[in-house]
């Protein structure tokens, strides 16, 4: 019977310290560092990093913004910039920092990115934080069966990020700063290859014109005249896509077009240049319906974009002012 | 609820603290069996209630068949118990596995007269059906030729015959070594215990870790045989042995070490099969306990024979046997001939040429040997003859450009090229532990005996595999296009 008790005793004392290791790897963050999508955990950085407070040109959105290239943009507009976004980050997550932000020290410009127009579901009753800090919040978990998970939750979720992506995990752990300068980053996405252009090609339906939610284009129509009030200059903005990927977004270009001109704020679509949409070095080799850029991709759309920028902003005409 | 779920694991846990904790006493021997009785069959019913039905009636029969065979003492009448018995278990696996075997044979075979069409049952196959139907004719047929007695308490015998451990893909247990295990009080010895959980992980990490991420390579492979190039295929046959043996040999380390762990000893039924020097002896040491049984109860049931051709049809039929065994194919029959075939053709030239004294010559024949049995298991993998004949010709379509297009062709199913090389790695690492199993058997005595820090490193080790590197269900983003190719169940299961 002692060697029966010992043996439990021994089981026990295994498992839980299994238990304790993958909740310790849970809480350390780094099964969800690529994801990026604790908007919260993002506006803490931001806030922390002296660059924040001293950029002038202030670069706003989810992913399709973090891997553009702040030396060329920085370069051509020879202002301090910095990026203000997160993955799958939408116009709501974005609006408190900013007004921190402008209400702490004025940007000069703010380019916002139009692809994160978008409402997230946001799930009721899913507790945001990594360890629910009461009982309530952990009862407030769906099922039984995830109670007992959500103590693991982000390592069962993400754990193959060890195979499929030992960069982010390494980046996570190591967290090089050369990586995260002015919050953007280099992109690690792999560009579209000659068997998936054959699937573009043949076999396959482009996403369809994705039109803007009226809710979200009030709420741009109101930042923006918030932006007009307070003498901020913005400039609107669309990453390219590869041109194979969508059907031409027609509603979707109508819908920013009308508040760009409403609120009298450029709007680039950067869709419009061919050069950028026809090249399958720019964009990630994936068919679903968040596609990035790829390294090349967004030093091409930094080079792009900056001078789109310099033509349509007040930066280019304030600095040729100056005596 | 199988082996691999999570609620399993939970109920066993419950089982094991109960059982040690309350039933393994001398007084409650009857209550301890009947508690593994429960188990068992509740065990069973997780997957179809209806299946107790066919395991109830079987294991009376032979229990009550046993019984009468001791009483009877005239040979005709003995002999009629037996065929019984014998006809009954194999009828009700006809029934269940081979109908649709039966009927298109009859049909192709009245074909060739006049157009027939026969309708088909679409019944489902109960799981483990022909594991314990083996196992039922082993004891009416040891019972019949004197090996052992009959069981007399019928608890115990239900308990043996649905033995939740080896239920569902044996190891297939005679009653000889099996029965008495059930009649005596277990000693609940640590070093045992520990050995039995390690090879409880041992066996998880091989079919959650190894095997089931094969599966979806292999399975999208055959999903689509005509699609498959030269280098796909040989992929595909090389990860499928690979598959197989992980998780087959897994459930099998599994079950023996959760018998372990209840104090009953299981049949080893795996013994580094991909290391073995000839064919034969890969059927020595993979799944052993079928081979034995076939060679026990039918080869050495067949008349002696008088010369090699002789011995050559018994092998040939005993391993047709065991094919349709697997399944109810003419591709599972086809396997088994072949193979039987390699015994009898292939393995004298390997013994030759390992005898010699040349080491490249026997290492070659080795060699050949393996691949040999690897190609024919085309066979057992495809579902129809049509399928591997496709699979076998898509060996002509070789392209340079496959090789540069590897990335792209596992990211099309959902798997990323990283996950198949930790998949190479991790069965590396198998073979290097097989080998110093075979090789250097005192390292793995020194493991087992020696100091408990290096077994708690290993345990951890292979828990935190299990949970990082393990293929579950409901994989993100890119992985989840592999989930409808996941192989959630074990493979013998089917059988």
């Amino acid at each position: 019977m002692n060697d029966f008790i010992r043996f439990c005793v021994e089981v026990c004392i295994g498992a839980c310290s299994i238990c304790i290791l993958v909740i310790a790897l849970n809480h350390s963050g780094w099964f969800t560092y690529s994801e990026r999508n604790h908007a919260n955990g993002q506006f803490l950085y931001w806030w922390s990093n002296p660059n924040f407070d001293q950029a002038q040109v202030l670069f706003c959105g989810n992913s399709q913004v973090y891997v553009l290239n702040d030396s060329i943009l920085e370069k051509a507009l020879e202002e301090p910039v910095f990026s203000l976004s997160c993955s799958r980050c939408d116009l709501e997550d974005l609006l408190n920092p900013l007004r921190s932000r402008i209400k702490k020290n004025q940007p000069k410009l703010i380019v916002l990115e139009t692809h994160s127009l978008y409402k997230m579901i946001r799930e009721k009753g899913v507790v945001k934080t990594r360890l629910p800090t009461t009982w309530a919040n952990f009862f407030d978990v769906r099922s039984e069966w995830d109670q007992i998970k959500y103590l693991a939750r982000d390592v069962i979720r993400n754990r193959s990020q060890i195979e499929v992506g030992p960069g982010w995990l390494a980046e996570a752990i190591l967290r090089p700063q050369m990586q995260w300068k002015n919050g953007f980053r280099k992109s690690r996405f792999k560009p579209i290859t000659g068997v998936e252009l054959e699937t573009y090609k043949n076999d396959w339906v482009p996403f369809p014109d994705s039109p803007i939610e009226q809710e979200v284009l009030i709420a741009l129509q109101a930042f923006l005249m918030e932006c007009n009030r307070q003498e901020i200059e913005v400039i609107l903005y669309e990453s390219p896509w590869f041109h194979a990927q969508c059907a031409p977004q027609k509603m979707r270009y109508r819908g920013i077009e009308q508040v760009a001109f409403e609120s009298q704020v450029p709007f680039i679509n950067m869709n419009k240049d061919d050069s950028l949409v026809e090249n399958p070095l720019y964009f990630e080799a994936t068919f679903e319906n968040n596609q990035h850029l790829t390294e090349l991709g967004a030093n091409a759309v930094s080079q792009a974009l900056s001078k789109a920028i310099l033509l349509k902003s007040q930066i280019a005409q304030q600095r040729s002012e100056l005596p | 609820m199988g082996f691999a779920g999570f609620k399993f694991w939970v109920c066993f846990g419950a089982l094991f603290v109960i059982y040690w904790a309350a039933l393994n006493f001398q007084s409650r021997i009857k209550y301890r069996n009947l508690a593994l009785l429960i188990g068992s069959y509740l065990f069973y019913a997780s997957w179809d209630w209806r299946f107790l039905g066919i395991i109830f009636t079987s294991s009376v029969l032979d229990f009550l068949v046993g019984l009468q065979l001791e009483r009877e003492r005239e040979q005709l009448k003995r002999k009629l118990l037996l065929a019984s018995s014998i006809v009954l278990n194999l009828g009700f696996l006809a029934l269940f596995k081979y109908h649709n075997f039966f009927i298109d044979a009859t049909e192709s075979m009245l074909g060739l007269f006049a157009p027939v069409s026969f309708s088909r049952l679409n019944w489902v196959l109960p799981v483990g059906i022909s594991f314990y139907t083996f196992q039922t004719i082993s004891y009416t047929v040891d019972v019949y030729r004197g090996i052992i007695k009959p069981e007399r308490d019928p608890v115990t015998f239900l308990a043996y015959v649905s033995f939740f451990p080896q239920l569902l893909a044996g190891p297939i247990e005679k009653a000889k070594t099996l029965i008495p295990q059930f009649h005596r009080i277990h000693r609940f010895e640590l070093d045992v215990m520990k050995g039995a959980l390690l090879r409880i992980l041992w066996g998880a990490f091989k079919k959650v870790v190894i095997a089931d991420r094969l599966a979806i390579f292999v399975n999208h492979a055959y999903a689509q045989p005509e699609e498959l190039t030269t280098l796909t295929a040989m992929t595909a046959i090389v990860f499928f042995v690979f598959q197989l043996y992980c998780d087959f040999s897994g459930y099998c380390d599994m079950a023996i070490g959760m018998a372990r762990l209840l104090g009953f000893e299981l049949s080893e039924n795996f013994k580094r099969p991909l290391l073995a020097g000839n064919i034969r002896s890969v059927y020595q040491r993979w799944h052993i306990t079928i081979h034995k049984w076939f060679k026990d109860y039918v080869y050495f049931s067949l008349p002696i024979h008088k010369n090699n051709l002789q011995r050559g049809l018994k092998v040939l039929l005993v391993f047709a046997l065991a094919g349709l065994w697997h399944g109810s194919g003419m591709n599972f029959l086809l396997w088994g001939l072949l193979n039987g075939l390699l015994i009898f053709l292939l393995d004298p030239v390997i013994d030759a040429a390992q005898r010699s004294a040349s080491i490249i010559l026997g290492t070659v024949s080795r060699g050949i040997g393996h691949l040999a049995v690897y190609l024919s298991l085309v066979f057992f993998r495809a579902e129809t003859l049509q399928e591997a004949g496709v699979v076998f010709r898509s060996f002509l379509k070789w392209n340079y450009s496959d090789l540069a297009a590897i990335p792209e062709h596992f990211a099309q199913f959902g798997l990323h090229i990283n996950e198949m090389i930790v998949a190479v790695f991790f069965v590396l690492m198998v073979l290097l532990v097989e080998c110093i199993q075979e090789y250097a058997p005192e390292a793995s005595v020194r493991f087992f005996r020696g100091m408990g820090l290096w077994r708690w490193s290993a345990a951890m080790a292979l828990s935190f595999c299990i949970i990082l590197f393990g293929f579950y269900d409901n994989r993100e983003g890119q992985g989840a296009v592999a989930d409808k190719l996941m192989q959630r169940e074990f493979l013998y299961e089917q059988f």
